[in-house]
């Protein structure tokens, strides 16, 4: 389960976030939605343990994030952006991920070659992560997000770089996931990707959530006939 | 409007590293004071000794005007060579600038004037401070207006030997390359032979210039192998039969399967990036250049002032830290800035700072070994030292490899470049502020135990392993510092 609690972030005068509450339940799937530069990416880093939010407080399964380590076991991360060491191989990369989220070797290994052969990864796997495309790196990262099989999952923008195929892969394989029990919140400004997975959609505006339901009731509230257009009537309204 | 494409592309460089090292001095005023005192006192030291050294008229201490032409010539060259890796050859941002309607040829002077003005106005700067210093403490050191010729000269051909270096360094055609470095490359010992030669100034002038035409020809080689180079080191591949496993008894014995980790993955990045071959290549030759000074001077060489016996010790010492530096303490520089954008994966694992900032020290200190066995004992063991007198030496190299060791991750973690053109390379100015540092903080911890060991031997010693032992108390208490500064980093990029 993941919470967030009255988060804000400050960047000198300009206020990235603001007052931002919300959770995900165990099995579900939370989508924030929101244009570029709305402050997705800062929630879910401030999460992840990667920036510090000025005030506020965030939890994962109930471990408050940035107190101890604990709370760094009980969630697997995918970054926007694919930056990887580029000069160490996709299975070394997993194997190091792995090895220090204490998955036990032979299982690890297993794993590895598992979701390789899921993400059509195999023939690269032991080629530097150098030679990869995007889209390649974005599988990485994703395989290095479950590899650890953890109770939670941040996503951030995870299908960006993906081609049709593999985003339909990646949309089933986290409905999933929730569906074994973890709670997964990601980011997307892709509205269909919202629409097909989320068990719940935050829209975020300007640091602020400014809408939360399920897509039905977005769009009853919105009197919109699809998630796109509800966005827009949401965003609008709050210009 | 007609444009300079390669004055704009050029504006928009100096701009960005104008306002990021801008940044730094104001994220880090107290940094930059520090450095202002290092570099005057620096200079003003050298200089003072030059003189001095200068008095003594002994032919052995007297570097003739050839060998500091050199010298600053050999150094440009590196740096130049160094920047240009850093700057073109591995920087992948300039696809950008390759996909854009731009002539490649274009793209390349604008790189390489980047790095020509940048070397001139450092050339610049220093010659500013050393005259103001000459003229302030009325140093006489002989300077004649041909030596600024000669050196200004030299710079410029230093800046194209280095740039031209290291791009036929990297051309993917391996015969091709190797010819075209070795022919080229002649061009160094070329230098060497004609500052040392007697030859006239003008003679001098005339083959300096010479040689920057030359340079300049092969400076204007083919676009085609200038995106070759480009190509081969941004997007190389390279296959190793060394592979990362976390698994290695001995790191594992010693430490933990965190740290074992960590130190693994810098390893091998390291090697990948041919960085470990290239820097126990230096220690190499800075330790075959200590045997050859042995065999050129002999066991006594005649200082003519009662100085005989520490002739090589101090030579010992100054080579131990050249190596030092260049092995541990430039690379430990760029541990945390190298991370850059890629510092989420480590920042996201269940691991303790502490164990990240031990596991890249251990990665550091892993290969000082070889400064030991290359540097610091053939020459005491040549000479026939005492076994006290080796482990005096020995002891000592192990502190200044562990202070600087300590100092260099802290400094990483405190002043980290993420400045994504220049890959993590630290400035000048930190990696000068920390080599001064490491310097005299060294001096401090060894000359005390030095002189009790000249007074007496058993308690010069114990000094020395009383030193090493606080050094050690200061390289843990630098890591925790780091580890610190490390866990506050925020990933805001």
């Amino acid at each position: 389960m993941i919470e967030v609690k009255s988060l804000r972030k400050k960047y000198g005068d300009f206020e990235a976030l603001r007052d931002v509450n919300f959770s995900v339940k165990n099995g579900n799937i939370y989508c924030l939605l929101g244009s570029n530069g709305a402050g997705k990416s800062t929630i879910i880093k401030i999460i992840a343990g990667l920036l510090r939010g000025t005030s506020g407080e965030a939890f994962i399964d109930g471990i408050k994030v940035g107190t101890n380590l604990e709370y760094k076991r009980r969630f697997g991360y995918m970054p926007e952006e694919p930056h990887l060491y580029d000069r160490i191989t996709g299975r070394e990369f997993l194997e190091f991920m792995g090895t220090l989220r204490d998955v036990e070797e032979s299982i690890l290994g297993q794993r590895i070659d598992q979701i390789g052969k899921e993400l059509e990864l195999e023939g690269f796997l032991d080629r530097e992560i150098s030679a990869y495309s995007k889209g390649m790196k974005q599988k990485v990262l994703f395989a290095n997000a479950v590899i650890h099989e953890s109770k939670n999952l941040i996503l951030d923008e995870p299908t960006s770089g993906l081609d049709p195929r593999y985003t339909r892969y990646l949309k089933y394989r986290v409905k999933e996931l929730a569906d074994e029990g973890r709670a997964v919140l990601m980011s997307t400004h892709i509205t269909s990707v919202a629409a097909d997975i989320s068990n719940v959609v935050g829209i975020i505006h300007k640091g602020r959530l400014i809408a939360e339901g399920s897509v039905d009731e977005l769009l009853i509230d919105t009197g919109t006939k699809n998630l796109e257009d509800a966005f827009v009537e949401v965003i609008d309204g709050n210009l | 409007m007609v444009t300079c494409k390669t004055l704009d592309m050029l504006s928009v460089e100096v701009l960005g590293s104008y306002r990021s090292t801008k940044e730094r001095i104001s994220e880090h005023p107290a940094m930059t004071t520090w450095f202002i005192l290092l570099l005057i006192t620096g200079f003003s030291t050298t200089l003072l000794v030059a003189e001095y050294v200068k008095t003594l008229d002994i032919p052995i201490l007297l570097l003739s005007r050839g060998d500091i032409l050199f010298v600053i010539f050999f150094f440009f060259m590196g740096k130049t060579s160094s920047e240009t890796i850093d700057v073109c050859l591995k920087n992948n941002r300039l696809k950008h600038l390759f996909t854009a309607p731009v002539k490649i040829s274009k793209i390349r002077s604008t790189i390489f004037l980047k790095i020509f003005w940048y070397n001139l106005l450092l050339l610049a700067i220093s010659v500013s401070l050393a005259s103001s210093l000459i003229h302030i403490f009325k140093i006489d050191l002989n300077i004649d207006g041909y030596f600024f010729i000669h050196l200004y000269l030299l710079v410029t051909a230093s800046v194209f030997i280095g740039y031209n270096i290291s791009l036929l360094s990297r051309i993917s055609n391996r015969l091709f390359r190797y010819i075209s470095l070795v022919v080229y490359g002649q061009t160094i010992p070329l230098i060497w032979f004609i500052l040392g030669g007697d030859f006239s100034y003008s003679t001098i002038s005339f083959f300096l210039l010479f040689l920057i035409g030359l340079s300049f020809i092969i400076y204007q080689i083919p676009t085609r192998l200038f995106m070759d180079s480009w190509i081969s080191e941004s997007s190389r591949s390279i296959s190793s039969n060394i592979h990362l496993k976390g698994e290695n008894w001995f790191l594992k014995k010693c430490t933990s399967k965190t740290i074992c980790s960590i130190t693994e993955k810098e390893i091998l990045d390291r090697w990948r990036r041919k960085e470990t071959v290239a820097s126990l290549g230096i220690v190499g030759v800075i330790g075959f250049g200590l045997v050859l000074l042995y065999y050129q001077l002999g066991p006594n060489p005649d200082l003519g002032l009662g100085l005989e016996e520490y002739f090589y010790p101090i030579f010992i010492g100054m080579s131990v830290f050249l190596a030092v530096s260049l092995q541990i303490v430039i690379p430990s520089l760029t541990l945390f800035s190298r991370e850059g954008r890629r510092m989420w994966a480590i920042k996201v694992l269940p691991i303790m700072s502490i164990e990240v900032v031990y596991g890249k020290l251990v990665s550091m200190l892993i290969f000082s070994p070889v400064i030991i066995v290359l540097i610091s004992l053939p020459l005491p063991i040549l000479l026939g030292y005492t076994i006290s007198q080796v482990l005096f030496i020995l002891v000592s190299s192990i502190t200044l490899i562990f202070l600087c060791s300590g100092i260099g991750i802290w400094a990483s973690a405190r002043f980290p470049n993420f400045d994504e053109s220049v890959n993590g390379a630290p400035d000048v100015m930190t990696m000068y502020i920390v080599m001064m540092s490491c310097l005299i903080t060294g001096g401090i911890l060894i000359l005390p135990a030095l002189y009790v060991f000249t007074w007496n031997v058993f308690l010069g010693l114990l000094a020395i392993i009383l030193s090493a032992d606080i050094t050690v108390l200061i390289t843990i208490y630098l890591a925790n510092n780091a580890s610190s500064l490390f866990s506050k980093m925020e990933l805001d990029m």
